[in-house]
């Protein structure tokens, strides 16, 4: 018997050990592995700080959203009881409470939600939790056995006296509901004696706590399945307080789609929202990126990227955070400097201790130079040349960075108040999209804030005083020492405002006679005229009222403010210690297109071999590897592909004229040819089809 | 009365008493108690009789066919009795309540749980065991059970160890349309369980579809038919007006009932989902009462204050999606604001059902899909060619109303994922890179049931996907985006 072929497609999979990943073994021993070991430790400081943030966040989060749902799963059941011995099995039972949790369409954040969700309910509510997915749930067999595992053993059970519970799980016994329910029975019913009950359940608020049932991904489970499922648990009601919670990630209407009239009717739902992720993300851009806590920040173009891969793509806060995460440790294992990327009480230190090198890097560094060049003359080669001179100056500059970061955001914040409910919001709804505008320039010196501007210049008395009184909140919120000036300021105005309706008896006669000069309008000729009038009695106006003279003072104020702090970060010194922006490196990593990447091997191989010397992409040469011939004769073909065809086309790419003979092609070369032809398979641009013989069908076109 | 109570084994019963009380099997097991009452029985059994009758009303003839098949303890049933009639007529109920109240032996049983027929075996022989699977003492063990011949020895086993083989044993199969997907054997075996057994037993087969529709193959010994017809709207009335509040008044409630099943009895005829709807309306319609607004007699000011409700709940008939402590808390948060606007739109919310809000790209990898499942493939070149200039009246109007409508009245098409790519690239504003993150969305359409995956053909090197979405959602999705996705509809053209 021939075993080869079976043994070809056997496939086993062996667990090997798990390699545990050293930092040593990626470095080398020389200067740049030891300047690596230096930096990361810093990096990974700063990361773990930002990642219990999150984390913080996340629970804070987490809980806020689960708190109803929970009190649901808590109360649902909290008339459930096994002691009543009227109430016999046949009675009529109410339907499953069933909590529909509507989860959003970022189906990778929904693991750490729902893991959130179970500790939450296992804390709060019930030791029963049991959390299906689909995969693990082909049929009603395995859903029911996923449910009673993780029911019955349940580490939390089984830390009191009786070790009968260990001998459970080896009776082997059958997996049904009944098994469950008999199980609960004799678990929660033997407490009625009073001396059971001490041990445990302290912590249970009642004494029968709800069987939990989550569906994680409620959309792809078989339909069949859960329908059987839930027939089932219904019929157990009534010795089980079964609770369901389902997760949708799109509309409600999918348990519709997915239950019958007769299903559905069994469960009585009710509907609880997680807020959209979006909400999440700008909470985490708050709190994670826009504050001066975290010295490391990203750059522009890469704060951008990540936003596009949230907003276009997938809505996933955790691939956010990954992706934050991953500049973070790009940046601290390519830029040479980033040690310095540190908290502000360490920077005396740090500086102190670097040695001549490392000064000259950060000479070399481009905004360094454009800060040399700023100087007075007298200083300039001391800058250059003087070392201690030179640590000194570095010391401040990186000190005023953190001061820059101090007064950016509080005065971010501000702008952002002032401009977010204005009419097409020229600079945005978002904070964060302020925050790119100044990542990217001067924010003031863009169209887009001056025409904000001019909209503020035009804002109702009552508009401004709350716009005014927003932004004093903004400035005194928590410790915010950097500007105090600010509010100080601000309140005077607002005084100012105040008093401002004693002057508005002043205004009425002005305004009659503003009145007048309007019937004069019909009477001009063109419309230059016109406008020329109109003109000139918007400043006739502007000088009258008395509030517009304190608006215009306010927002000249406020003008000048955001002139002072929100600079943009790339014009300041040493900016590149602190700001990541190698869009390039992010792109490759987390917005890959391994099509392009295969395709521009594929038709461009000097791109990767550098031994190639062919200077025109289109050009066909014997020079280029087979299969590169080959995938660019096939680019010519239709949506067949005849072999041999292809092969002559390929024969005569490789051979010069003279060699050639089509009647007895060379074995080597149609060898050649046959392998190229085939990884071309592999790669997935071609596929051997039956419809015509000796024929191959193209795949791909184009870009897709 | 006065009863004499023994201790008695099997073999020491006198089985001619007909009214013989004892324990439902499914209660502990102890030694019988036999409740002997030689005089009163016949009048006891009577009125417990009228008892059910009261309790269930409209199901008189049933019942009463019922009891008589019985008849006594001892005596012979029918060997399989197949009760039938549509959801929510009472069916469970007759059955359920006729064993608990007469106190017979039964085991009862759902065969859509039954998803191997070991189950079903084991089930039945371990409830008429009472086996205890976390007794104390594990004495007891569980009876396993593999298959017919097992089953039918183990059952006479059984019965005598317990000392059931002198009266009718009950098995109640629900659902039992399910148990013709089982093995073959199965239900003929059933069917003539009290022949092969030879004991007296009686197979209660309940199920919403007819008799007819059971026979196939052979051996089927034929049950005992019974038909549990639709309620009409007056039954519906009368079982409803049982439900009313202690303190409440009864024509008034009756009034209410009328009202209610005046607004849906026309859609919906399913006892459960009106009972549903009775008792999620009932604290709105009550309200005045309650609050002195209105007396019970002050029938059209009743009227006014529910209608607007009833008339809203409407299309949420059968969805499920509320449950009445939620429905009561939105009506609570309504009763301050009394203007209809606010109630609706906040009703609105709790239903608003075609909304979800997706990633950029992946809604127009959702439009792109929509179109290249409800787009002849041909028409593509007239939509999405970048050059060719408007041809739209090309196609002459008869031969398009050859098609018009058939794409969305056949459903939608399988299509090949460079389409779906060449559609999405013509359609998307800016320039899109393939990245990953594209191709990862697709694969996230597919896990949300907005497309799936075609499994005929080769679904790694040829994937082919179908859009499930409706036209609604499409249209809301595309509203998002500013795409007007009618114009590229060859339906619609
Ligand atoms: N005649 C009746 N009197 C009182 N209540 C009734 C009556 N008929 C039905 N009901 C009520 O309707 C509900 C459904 O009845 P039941 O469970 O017996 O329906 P079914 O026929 O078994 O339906 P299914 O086929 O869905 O199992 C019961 O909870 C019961 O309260
Ligand atoms: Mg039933």
């Amino acid at each position: 018997m021939d075993t080869a072929g079976s043994v070809s497609k056997g496939c086993f999979a062996f667990k090997g050990k798990k390699k545990v990943a050293k930092l040593e073994n990626y470095l080398s021993d020389d200067e740049f592995g030891q300047s690596v070991v230096k930096r990361h430790q810093v990096g990974q400081d700063m990361w773990t700080e930002i990642d219990t943030q999150i984390q913080i966040l996340q629970e804070e989060l987490n809980s806020r959203i689960f708190d109803d749902l929970l009190t649901f799963a808590a109360d649902s059941c909290s008339t459930f009881t096994l002691d009543n011995l009227e109430t016999s099995k046949t009675m009529v039972y109410r339907e499953i409470p069933t909590a529909a949790l509507v989860t959003g369409v970022n189906t990778p954040d929904h693991g750490v939600m729902f893991a959130t969700l179970v500790s939450l309910l296992k804390e709060r509510v019930s030791p029963l939790v049991a959390i299906l997915k689909s995969k693990d749930c082909q049929n009603v067999k395995n859903t029911i056995s996923k449910t009673l595992s993780q029911m019955v053993d349940n580490p939390q059970l089984l830390h009191d006296e009786d070790e009968k519970e260990e001998e459970l799980t080896q009776k082997n016994l059958p997996l049904t509901l009944s098994t469950l329910a008999q199980w609960y029975k004799h678990k929660f019913k033997s407490k009625l004696s009073p001396k059971k009950r001490r041990s445990k359940g302290d912590d249970l608020k009642h004494k029968y706590p709800p069987a939990i049932v989550v569906l994680q991904d409620f959309e792809s489970f078989l339909p069949h399945v859960i329908q059987d499922f839930i027939t089932i648990a219904s019929s157990y009601l009534h010795q089980l307080p079964i609770v369901f919670v389902f997760g949708i990630a799109t509309t409600i209407s999918a348990v519709h789609s997915l239950l019958p009239n007769a299903v559905s009717s069994l469960l009585c739902m009710e509907k609880f929202m997680a807020p959209p992720s979006s909400e999440y993300l700008t909470m985490l851009i708050n709190q994670i990126v826009m504050t001066p806590e975290y010295p490391f920040k990203i750059g522009a173009r890469v704060f951008q990227l990540l936003l596009d891969i949230f907003l276009y793509h997938d809505f996933s806060v955790l691939n956010f955070v990954k992706g934050f995460r991953f500049s973070l440790l790009d940046h601290y294992l390519n830029m040479p400097l980033s040690h310095l990327c540190c908290p502000l009480k360490e920077i005396h230190k740090k500086v102190k201790v670097m040695d001549a090198e490392e000064v000259e890097t950060i000479r070399q560094l481009p905004s360094f130079m454009r800060f040399v060049e700023e100087n007075p003359a007298s200083n300039q080669p001391k800058l250059l040349l003087d070392e201690k001179f030179a640590k000194e100056a570095i010391v401040d500059l990186l000190e005023k960075m953190h001061t820059y970061h101090m007064t950016l955001f509080p005065v971010l914040q501000c702008l952002h108040k002032l401009v977010c409910k204005l009419p097409k919001h020229p600079l945005g709804k978002q904070q964060r999209e302020v925050y790119s505008l100044v990542l990217e320039s001067n924010i003031f010196e863009t169209d887009a804030y001056k025409q904000s501007m001019e909209l503020l210049r035009m804002l109702a008395k009552d508009e401004l005083e709350e716009m005014l009184k927003q932004s004093i909140d903004v400035l005194m919120e928590k410790d915010r020492k950097a500007i105090t000036y600010l509010p100080t300021d601000l309140s005077l105005f607002m005084d100012r405002f105040n008093t401002l309706d004693d002057l508005i008896g002043e205004e009425e006669d002005k305004g009659a006679e503003d009145e007048s000069s309007l019937k004069v309008i019909p009477k001009q000729k063109n419309m230059y005229e016109l406008r020329q009038t109109l003109k000139e009695m918007k400043k006739k106006k502007k000088k009258l009222s008395p509030y517009e003279k304190l608006r215009s003072e306010i927002i000249d104020y406020f003008d000048s403010v955001f002139r002072k702090y929100l600079i943009c970060p790339k014009n300041l010194p040493l900016h590149e210690i602190f700001y990541y922006d190698a869009i390039g490196t992010v792109k490759k990593y987390l917005n890959a297109s391994p099509r392009s990447a295969t395709q521009l091997a594929l038709s461009n191989p000097q791109y990767h071999l550098q031994s190639i010397n062919c200077d025109e992409e289109e050009n066909l040469s014997s020079a280029m590897p087979d299969i590169c011939i080959v995938y660019k004769l096939h680019l010519e073909c239709g949506m067949f592909i005849n072999l041999y065809d292809w092969l002559q086309a390929f024969i005569t790419v490789i051979s010069s004229d003279a060699e050639f003979d089509p009647k007895n092609p060379d074995q080597v070369l149609q060898a050649r040819f046959i392998r190229a032809v085939s990884e071309l398979q592999f790669l997935g641009f071609i596929m051997p089809t039956k419809r015509k013989t000796d024929h191959v069908v193209r795949l791909t076109w184009g870009n897709c | 009365m006065k009863a004499r109570i023994h201790i008695l084994y099997a073999d020491q019963l006198t089985w001619g008493l007909s009214t013989v009380f004892r324990q439902a099997v499914d209660i502990r097991y102890q030694p019988l108690y036999i409740i002997d009452m030689d005089s009163a029985s016949s009048e006891d059994f009577e009125t417990i009789i009228d008892e059910i009758l009261e309790e269930i009303p409209c199901r008189q003839k049933q019942i009463s066919t019922l009891v008589s098949l019985f008849g006594k303890r001892a005596h012979c049933t029918p060997g399989a009795i197949f009760l039938y009639g549509h959801a929510s007529t009472g069916k469970s109920l007759v059955v359920n309540t006729l064993m608990d109240k007469l106190k017979l032996p039964f085991v009862i049983l759902n065969c859509v749980e039954c998803y191997s027929q070991r189950f079903l075996y084991e089930h039945i022989l371990n409830s008429l065991h009472q086996t205890d699977l976390f007794a104390v003492n594990e004495s007891v063990s569980r009876i396993k059970c593999e298959n017919m011949n097992d089953f039918i020895r183990l059952f006479k086993q059984v019965l005598s160890q317990k000392g059931l083989d002198k009266e009718t044993v009950y098995i109640i199969m629900d659902k039992a349309e399910r148990m013709r997907d089982m093995e073959s054997n199965i239900l003929p075996a059933f069917l003539r369980l009290q022949e092969l057994s030879s004991s007296n037993v009686c197979v209660i087969l309940l199920s919403e579809i007819v008799w007819e529709k059971f026979r196939w193959g052979t051996g089927f010994a034929e049950p005992y038919v019974l038909h549990f017809p639709e309620y009409k709207k007056d039954e519906l009335l009368q079982i409803l007006s049982k439900g009313c509040p202690t303190d409440f008044p009864e024509s008034c409630y009756v009034m209410y009932l009328n009202l209610v099943l005046s607004v849906f009895h026309h859609v919906c005829r399913d006892l459960r989902e009106i009972q549903h709807l009775v008792n999620l309306n009932f604290m709105k319609f009550a309200e005045p009462i309650r609050n002195g607004e209105a007396t019970s007699k002050d029938s059209k000011k009743l009227w006014k204050n529910i209608e607007p409700h009833l008339k809203k709940a409407l299309p949420t008939v059968y969805l499920r999606e509320v449950s009445s402590s939620q429905w009561q808390r939105y009506q609570a948060e309504n009763a301050g604001d009394t203007e209809q606007e606010n109630t609706s739109q906040n009703l609105q919310g709790l239903s608003h059902r075609c909304h979800v809000d997706l990633p950029y790209y992946t809604k127009y990898l959702l439009i792109a899909a929509y179109l290249a499942s409800y787009n002849p493939a041909k028409t593509d070149k007239r939509f999405f060619a970048k050059h060719t200039g408007k041809k739209t009246k090309k196609i002459s109007q008869t031969a398009k109303f050859r098609w018009e409508a058939s794409n969305h009245v056949l459903g939608p098409k399988a299509f090949p994922l460079d389409r779906l790519m060449a559609i999405f690239y013509s359609i998307v504003e800016g320039k899109v890179a393939p990245t990953a993150n594209i191709f990862m969305q697709i694969t996230s359409l597919v896990s949300l049931h907005m497309l799936t995956l075609d499994p005929r053909d080769d679904q790694i090197i040829t994937p082919k996907y179908k859009c499930l979405v409706s036209l609604d959602l499409i249209k809301s999705v595309a509203r998002t985006v500013n795409f007007d996705v009618v114009r590229y509809l060859y339906d619609f053209v």
